[in-house]
């Protein structure tokens, strides 16, 4: 008969044995805890749940399966009898064929996996299925006999199991120990001095409890709870992938804080991430939360498969989601069965099913904030916009308010201008005018047009008219409307709509017909016309007739007049008399869209004429070092153009280039390089254009020496890529442009898009000659605006105020952040199995689902993301609640009560106390989700409480804690050191959330690594109060992780983390000994002692001492560091120059008050106690 | 050994070297450092760090590894596999039969052409061996005899991100450890001065824009941090924050450290955590290394036949020459794995300028660095290695003319090179078609040559494996053979 003990034994005084051999003597062999782990790891691989890998008909991941008789002989398991059983016969088996597992596997059983195995088929085999997939029940309190120690169900657990391994608990931490144990774990930061003394000086029997609800109802709670679940979300500041771009989704980040903070219950936590976008009518909140699942790193790299990138993404968020609540490495059956767990591949992508069906493009564009995205304003930036509202409109208001004197002013001269605008325009009469369509043409007193009869499809008007006008800059064409038109017009068609396709105009003297001028209009303006389709008043003069192209304006909607106004390239007309001809053809693919009615007039006012674009000249190219260097430096013509002028020794100068056509793209010489160009713009009058742009890669424009573009882009040229606005001056303007070439390929694109004269010419003259009451209200309103603003000063300044409250709504809008959402797409993309986890090779299609292992999803759920996360935390969810309150146990204890938080498959470690986890997770459900009510629960226990000093007999048995006869003791992690040190050096600060930050770094991190042009390749540390947030708030590149956070186990982020290692490195001593951040700490927490600490050396030593750990120094310890510091003040008295050096470290100025030999010793000293185990350790 | 007794050894040996308690040098630690108090944690009390596998599966070839990794991918045509019948198919287009629908990156698969570019540079032949090598590496010919020229590399990652951090990791998507951190996990370290993975980062000087590095690419992915490679700077510190504040002079730093320690002593004695002992003995490293590393980047005592031999590069920190003879520094130093990055390769156009540049930049130091320690006896266990994360396509990628064009990534054959520990000297290894498009004879998978690598240093790369979320993860996941006709 087989007995353990020959092996226990041994195994038992080394450091794992308690943990990982709870079978002791005549103990019951437990299938899951003892077997199931043998078999899973050493016989599923091939006689497991992976179909495609089966040897064998034998099945030994399935009770049924593994009982039955074999397709050869006998049974592998014959519960009782273990020399009956062909699988102890294998395992057993001396001849090296035979011998399971196969010695080509890799795997091999140890003698005492063997015995094992023997035992639990002699003691009949029973079978349980893997006990994370059985729904948790509460256990009953285990009997602890009469100890009153237990304060809690906890430690009832706790305390079974220590009395059964012969253990006592550890007596009770003292007070500063606990109280800072405690503000450590709910908080992230040391105690204040404060805190400390008040605690201390509660003597009341719920002193404690009191600390502990203190605590929890600090912000800084949040901060601390967040920052663990941001490593499990993978939350980052960069894509992550190849650029590694900015990205910003820091909303969600505090959408996590605030959470916490709030006490959200889990479930509710748990849904809104997941499935926020698919809640009914839901918040603005609820869609921040669902930037957990973008947080997933991205791609943009030039050549990338978008399907593949698909696929990656949904298997990332299935992977994340599956580890983060389920504890279920479902990665795995990406590629093939499952080898372990009861997760098919097919079932994998059911889960995938759910995350595959987004709106999100599989190349993020490099962007900051790639779509889909929501603006998301924070609370203080929706009170101010809310405000900022209220106040544009109040200001709107007082606009719109009658001004009795200057409105009877404003009477008084749109009729003194009415008169005066006859002479400005005079209008056309018509002497022929015909229509090639047949439809019948009047002419109305107005000397207006009006077409009538028959209503072709396509329709060409002709008119002649003669003018005793020479030097016609102008002509202006009113298309009217008129009580015989469809809904009164202006257009013919029945929705009253036209489409002008172009105007033409041809000259001709009266005197001399012979004599003709060919007129080209090259500036057209309207006061409206049709965006939708791109019907815009510039396609009625671009030369082209064709069905698709021409000036439209809404006529079915708007039924009102509308004026045009045609600028000639040249002054028309003759000395003795003009014909002009007049042509407006209609050509649309829709029909009947012909003008209603007409008419015609013309105009002598230069100011009309367009803007005069002179020809190119360039100059170079300038050899730069870098884009960056090219687009920054001023080679020579930046300050001033002189054509005349010449460059690098004479070897560059100006050079016409009147070969540079407008509107296309020209290519230029040069590598990485720099290129100007200059031209001259002659305008009659004030007027605005607009440029159409193109370039590869930067361009600079000055306007008469002022920056009015700038972007240092790399691309390739192309039309249309930016577009400027230039405001030109009556004259001369000077345009000057830089073209930047980083590499590769060089050009530029440059064209006018638009020209505007301003609203005098178009939008008031027509209005003021239109009868005051035909005018529109709108009409109106621009009448009054423009009368106001030239003759009220008052009002121009309300208006002003105007412009600043919708500039400052503005300014106040760009700040609103955006932040990544998820959003499903209308037609769900389909799903299918991929062999081997390939793209691009599809097997069978799937539709969202869970595990069968698992509950079904509800009947009545659907079968999106919204079921998914309520069937995670539906009550029968046997992982959800297990694998929660476990990760918060190690938050706690720096160990889960199962220790692979991230695996509760049947690989993962065996519960250290399972009935434990079981009656925590029960409880967790039972209390509603109550994260706070946990923690709560969790640090009021006796176990909790516990001193954490280890004694000789803990040391050899249990080193790792995991029976928790003591406190928990280990090295605080990255954020919480680096804050710590802020925090007692009074160098914190305190705000909560916002835009992450970029704190000390040294040089060269980001540029060894980075994308040239990415736009992290270079850090750009921030200053002032950004160098001292809490250390969740710091920027995280993560190709490139901030190396004080890494250096102490940070994760990259850039997968799903939900354990940290925790090492004990030189590198960590570099770190807080040199980085500048702890040196500048330790000189103001000099600082401190200096002038917060009293006047004593001692009086000093023992307020830094509890600062850092809370508790008073020994006389031992004050001694060493007076010593210290008497010995560093001499040196230093000696030695000023390093002492000056040493106080000025960091971007914080000293205290010039304080003599700088001892505030440099005291720097040193605060140094020493910074660097001190203790302070970076939890105890 | 049992995976979760390895874990739980490794938790807490929690050295970043490896270092155990007779490293530390200080007569006033002895007294401190008692070896059972590391003996509780699993901690060796003699020696070194041996790494998980504690010794080598079987004899190692080499004892270190120096892999100079080329970022942005060379273009094997251009260097290494010779394609003399490409000539007359200048612009003429790839054959269908050639190119069999091969997935290609979105970069080109849009062109309407996939004409033929054939290299304009010379080849010849040289050494013994007569391996053919390109007119771009002139200093590389010279050591054609010591090297073991592999042409059919492959990969399936067709963009530089998941192509680097599939050749460096193992897996495509980031998260696994890399490879220099599975040696150091597996084999522990061999120098009491220094980290047993560095990086080393190089400049360039052709084309400005390259392709990023990622931390991850010498991560510890999921392996205890202490594995990572610490990256070597050629500006600042060369090892983060290893320099003490301005003001604070060697003697200030020992005294400060002597009260340090005074006082975690004094801790230790109340609570008895053997970690504090940890802690003071990684205080009393840290204090080594800031002498010995400014010792190791200091060339001053190097002969002069010797920097000649890498050439002028050599003298400015950071080139690529100056990594080479850092590398060889660090090999005599005990360190395991050197990894020199340089990047610039990716020649999408203008191939044949930038192309020039970038071997300027590394044919000399690197053939310097295989002579270097040859004449030191070094090359026999020390394993050099030259390669990129896939190759470059015999179509033109842009427009194409006599003397320019680009060429798109291709991961279904490109040229590594291998040298000393082990490697049979003077072979070229495995034939591609006349295109370089397809294998032809003696495939190698970049799973296959880290297997290799792996081989070399006494590793069964099927049995150096860590369990993480309940699988035995590996370097070469589940494949990977180890090219035993490239072993000498």
């Amino acid at each position: 008969m087989f007995s353990p003990r020959p092996w226990i034994a041994p195994l038992a005084a080394s450091c794992w044995a308690i943990m990982l051999v709870p079978f002791a003597a005549g103990e019951e062999v437990d299938f899951s805890r003892d077997i199931r782990p043998i078999l899973s790891n050493n016989c599923f691989k091939c006689h497991g749940p992976d179909e495609a890998s089966r040897q064998s008909e034998l099945r030994l991941d399935v009770k049924d399966r593994a009982l039955a008789a074999l397709e050869t002989e006998g049974h592998a398991i014959v519960p009782g009898d273990s020399a009956a059983s062909v699988l102890y016969q294998r395992i057993s088996a001396d001849d090296p064929d035979e011998r399971m597992p196969p010695a080509d596997s890799g795997k091999q059983l140890t003698d005492e996996q063997i015995a094992l195995l023997k035992t639990w088929i002699d003691q009949g085999a029973d079978w349980r299925e893997h006990w994370s997939f059985v729904r948790p029940e509460r256990p009953r309190l285990p009997d602890v006999g009469d100890s009153d120690w237990p304060r809690n169900a906890i430690d009832h657990f706790i305390l079974a199991r220590l009395n059964k391994e012969g253990l006592r608990p550890s007596p009770e931490a003292d007070k500063t120990t606990l109280l800072r144990r405690l503000t450590q774990d709910l908080t992230g930061l040391p105690p204040t001095l404060a805190e400390i003394d008040a605690f201390l000086a509660d003597e009341s029997p719920d002193a404690y409890e009191k600390a502990v609800d203190r605590l929890l109802a600090s912000p800084h709670y949040g901060e601390h709870m967040a920052r663990y679940w941001l490593d499990a979300a993978r939350y980052g500041d960069t894509h992550g992938l190849h650029l590694d771009n900015e990205r910003v989704i820091w909303r969600y980040r505090d959408w996590v804080i605030n959470a916490f903070n709030r006490n959200l219950p889990f479930d509710q936590f748990t849904v809104e991430q997941l499935a926020g976008d698919l809640l009914p009518e839901a918040t603005l909140d609820q869609l921040i939360a669902t930037g957990f699942n973008r947080c997933n790193v991205t791609t943009s790299e030039g050549g990338s498969i978008d399907d593949e990138y698909y696929v990656r993404y949904a298997v990332d968020r299935v992977e994340t989601t599956s580890t983060v609540w389920m504890g279920l490495t479902a990665g795995c059956a990406v590629c093939h069965e499952h080898k372990f767990d009861p997760i098919s591949q097919k079932e994998f992508y059911e889960l995938f099913a759910f995350f595959y069906n987004l709106t999100e493009k599989a190349m993020d564009g490099n962007a900051k904030a790639p779509p889909p995205v929501i603006k998301a304003p924070t609370s203080e930036q929706a009170v101010l916009l809310a405000r900022s509202d209220a106040d544009i409109a109040a200001a709107q208001a007082r606009l719109d308010a009658p001004l009795p004197e200057v409105d009877a002013a404003q009477a008084q001269w749109e009729k003194q201008w009415q008169d005066k605008s006859v002479g400005q325009w005079s209008v056309l009469e018509p002497v022929e005018f015909t229509s090639t369509g047949g439809a019948t043409l009047e002419k109305l007193e107005d000397h207006s047009v009006l077409a009538k009869g028959e209503n072709p499809d396509r329709d060409t008007y002709e008119i002649v008219a003669h003018t005793d006008l020479s030097g016609i800059t102008a002509i202006r064409l009113e298309a009217l409307t008129h009580e015989s038109l469809p809904n009164k017009g202006p257009g013919r068609a029945e929705n009253s709509n036209f489409v002008l396709s172009e105007i033409e105009i041809e000259a001709a003297s009266l005197t001399d017909p012979s004599q003709k001028q060919a007129v080209t209009l090259t500036l057209a303006q309207a006061d409206y016309s049709q965006q939708e389709g791109g019907y815009l008043i510039e396609k009625a003069i671009d030369g082209q007739i064709d069905n698709t192209n021409g000036w439209a304006v809404n006529g079915d909607k708007k039924h009102e007049n509308r004026t045009a106004i045609f600028s000639a390239s040249e002054p028309i007309g003759f000395d003795g008399g003009t014909e002009l001809i007049i042509r407006l053809r209609h050509q649309s693919q829709f029909k009947q869209h012909a003008i209603g009615r007409f008419r015609l007039a013309v105009s002598q006012d230069e100011t009309l004429l367009p803007a005069r674009l002179g020809p190119w000249h360039l100059v170079g190219p300038f050899e730069a070092t870098d884009g960056s260097h090219g687009f920054e430096t001023d080679f020579g013509p930046e300050a001033h153009v002189d054509l005349g002028q010449s460059f690098a020794e004479g070897k560059l100068a100006w050079a016409g280039r009147d070969d540079f056509v407008d509107g296309e793209v020209h290519h230029l010489s040069g590598g990485t390089s720099v290129t100007y160009l200059y031209r001259e713009i002659e305008t009659p009058s004030e007027r605005t254009l607009t440029l159409a742009l193109g370039s590869d890669d930067g361009i600079k424009i000055w306007l008469n020496g002022n920056v009015i573009h700038a972007k240092n882009d790399q691309r390739l040229v192309a039309p249309d890529t930016d577009t400027a606005t230039v405001d030109l001056q009556p004259g001369v303007n000077r345009l000057l442009m830089k073209i930047v070439n980083h590499g590769g390929g060089y050009g530029f694109y440059f064209r006018v898009a638009d020209e505007d004269l301003g609203d005098t010419a178009l939008t008031i003259a027509p209005v003021l000659a239109t009868a005051p009451d035909e005018r529109s209200d709108q009409q109106q309103r621009a009448l009054r605006e423009y009368y106001r603003a030239r003759h009220a000063p008052e009002w121009v300044g309300w208006k002003n105020e105007l412009s600043q409250l919708e500039q400052s709504r503005r300014d106040l809008d760009a700040q609103v952040p955006t932040t990544m959402i998820m959003q499903e797409r209308d037609e769900p993309r389909d799903a299918f199995v991929l062999i081997r986890g390939e793209y691009d090779k599809p097997g069978e299609k799937v539709s969202p689902g869970v595990p069968s292992a698992l509950p079904p999803l509800p009947a009545d759920a659907g079968q999106d993301r919204l079921a998914l996360a309520r069937w995670l935390v539906d009550p029968a969810h046997p992982l959800t609640s297990r694998v929660t309150v476990n990760r918060y146990w190690q938050h706690y204890f720096g160990t889960g009560l199962v220790k692979t938080a991230e695996d509760f498959g049947s690989q993962g470690e065996w519960p250290s106390h399972p009935q434990l986890l079981d009656w925590l997770a029960v409880e967790f459900v039972e209390s509603g989700w109550d994260v706070k009510a946990v923690g709560r629960l969790i640090v009021t226990s006796a176990t909790y409480r516990q001193s954490s000093a280890l004694g000789d007999e803990l040391i050899r048995r249990d080193p790792q804690n995991r029976l928790l006869a003591r406190g928990p003791r280990f090295r605080l992690d990255a954020e919480a050191v680096r804050d710590a040190a802020l925090a007692v050096s009074g160098l914190l600060v305190r705000e909560i959330g916002g835009a992450s930050v970029k704190p000390y770094q040294p040089p060269g991190v980001w540029e060894a690594v980075g994308y040239t042009s990415s736009n992290t390749a270079r850090f750009k540390q921030d200053e002032g109060d950004a160098l001292y947030r809490r250390s969740l708030y710091t920027f995280w590149k993560r190709t490139a992780s901030p190396p004080t956070m890494s250096i102490f186990d940070a994760p990259s982020r850039e997968s799903c983390t939900v354990r940290r290692a925790r090492t004990n490195t030189p590198l960590q001593a570099l770190v807080l000994m040199n980085d500048v951040q702890f040196v500048e700490a330790a000189r103001r927490f000099g600082q401190r002692m200096m002038t917060e600490a009293g006047e004593s050396k001692t009086e000093r030593v023992v307020f830094a001492f509890r600062l850092a750990t809370a508790r008073r120094p020994s006389e031992l310890e004050r001694d060493a560091i007076v010593e210290l510091f008497d010995q560093q003040l001499a040196e230093f008295q000696t030695d000023r120059d390093a002492a000056d050096q040493l106080i000025r470290v960091g971007d914080s100025p000293p205290d010039e008050s304080l003599d700088s030999a001892e505030l440099a010793a005291w720097t040193t000293v605060a140094s020493v106690i910074l660097n001190l185990d203790e302070t970076v350790t939890k105890e | 050994m049992d995976p979760r007794q390895e874990n739980a050894l490794l938790e807490t040996r929690r050295q970043f070297f490896g270092r155990a308690a007779t490293g530390i040098g200080t007569a006033a630690l002895a007294s401190i450092l008692s070896p059972q108090l590391f003996a509780a944690s699993g901690q060796s009390a003699a020696g070194l760090d041996h790494g998980v596998l504690g010794q080598p599966h079987f004899a190692p070839t080499a004892k270190r590894v120096i892999y100079l990794f080329m970022s942005g991918a060379p273009s094997q045509l251009d260097l290494f596999d010779y394609k003399p019948r490409m000539d007359e198919m200048f612009d003429q287009e790839l054959p269908d039969s050639v190119r069999m629908g091969q997935r290609i990156t979105t970069m080109t698969s849009g062109q309407a052409r996939f004409p033929v570019a054939p290299s304009i540079f010379k080849f010849a032949q040289h050494g013994q061996s007569g391996a053919w090598l390109s007119e771009l590496l002139p200093h590389t010919a010279g050591i054609a005899d010591d090297m073991a020229i592999i042409k059919t590399v492959n990969t399936e990652a067709i963009n530089h991100d998941p192509a680097i951090t599939y050749i460096q990791t193992g897996a495509q998507q980031p998260g696994r450890p890399s490879l220099g951190a599975w040696l150091s996990y597996g084999l522990g370290t061999d120098t009491q001065e220094l980290p047993s993975f560095v990086v080393l980062h190089s400049s360039w000087s052709a084309k400005r824009d390259a392709q990023a590095l990622y931390a991850r690419l010498w991560g510890a992915g999921f392996l205890p941090s202490r594995h990572q490679g610490v990256a070597l700077r050629a500006k600042g510190d060369p090892v983060l924050y290893l320099t003490n504040p301005p003001g604070v002079d060697e003697v200030r730093r020992r005294r400060m450290l002597d009260t340090l320690a005074q006082l975690n002593r004094q801790r230790y004695q109340q609570v008895l955590d053997p970690e504090i002992n940890t802690r003071i003995a990684q205080y009393e490293m840290a204090y080594r290394m800031q002498s010995s590393v400014p010792e190791l980047t200091d060339i001053s005592d190097e002969p002069a036949n010797v920097l000649e031999m890498y050439g002028p590069d050599v003298h400015k920190p950071g080139t690529f020459s100056a990594n080479c003879l850092l590398a060889r520094r660090l090999a005599e130093r005990g360190v395991k794995f050197v990894q020199v990055f340089i990047r610039g390769w990716d020649q999408h156009g203008n191939l044949p300028s930038d192309i020039r540049h970038q071997c300027s930049d590394v044919d000399q130091g690197g053939a310097a660095l295989v002579k270097d320690l040859k004449q030191r006896g070094l090359l026999d266990d020390t394993l050099v290695i030259w390669g990129g994360e896939f190759g470059r396509t015999i179509y033109c990628q842009g427009s194409l003319t006599k003397e320019n064009y680009g060429r798109d990534h291709h991961p279904r054959c490109f040229t590594v090179w291998m040298a000393g520990g082990g490697i049979k000297p003077g072979i070229t290894y495995g034939q591609t078609d006349d295109f370089s498009y397809n294998v032809v004879e003696n495939p190698v998978h970049i799973h296959d040559l880290n297997a290799t690598i792996l081989h070399c240093l006494g590793v069964d790369h099927e049995r150096l494996t860590y369990r993480f979320q309940g699988r035995d993860f590996r370097l070469t996941d589940v494949h990977g053979e180890v090219v035993k006709s490239v072993l000498a």
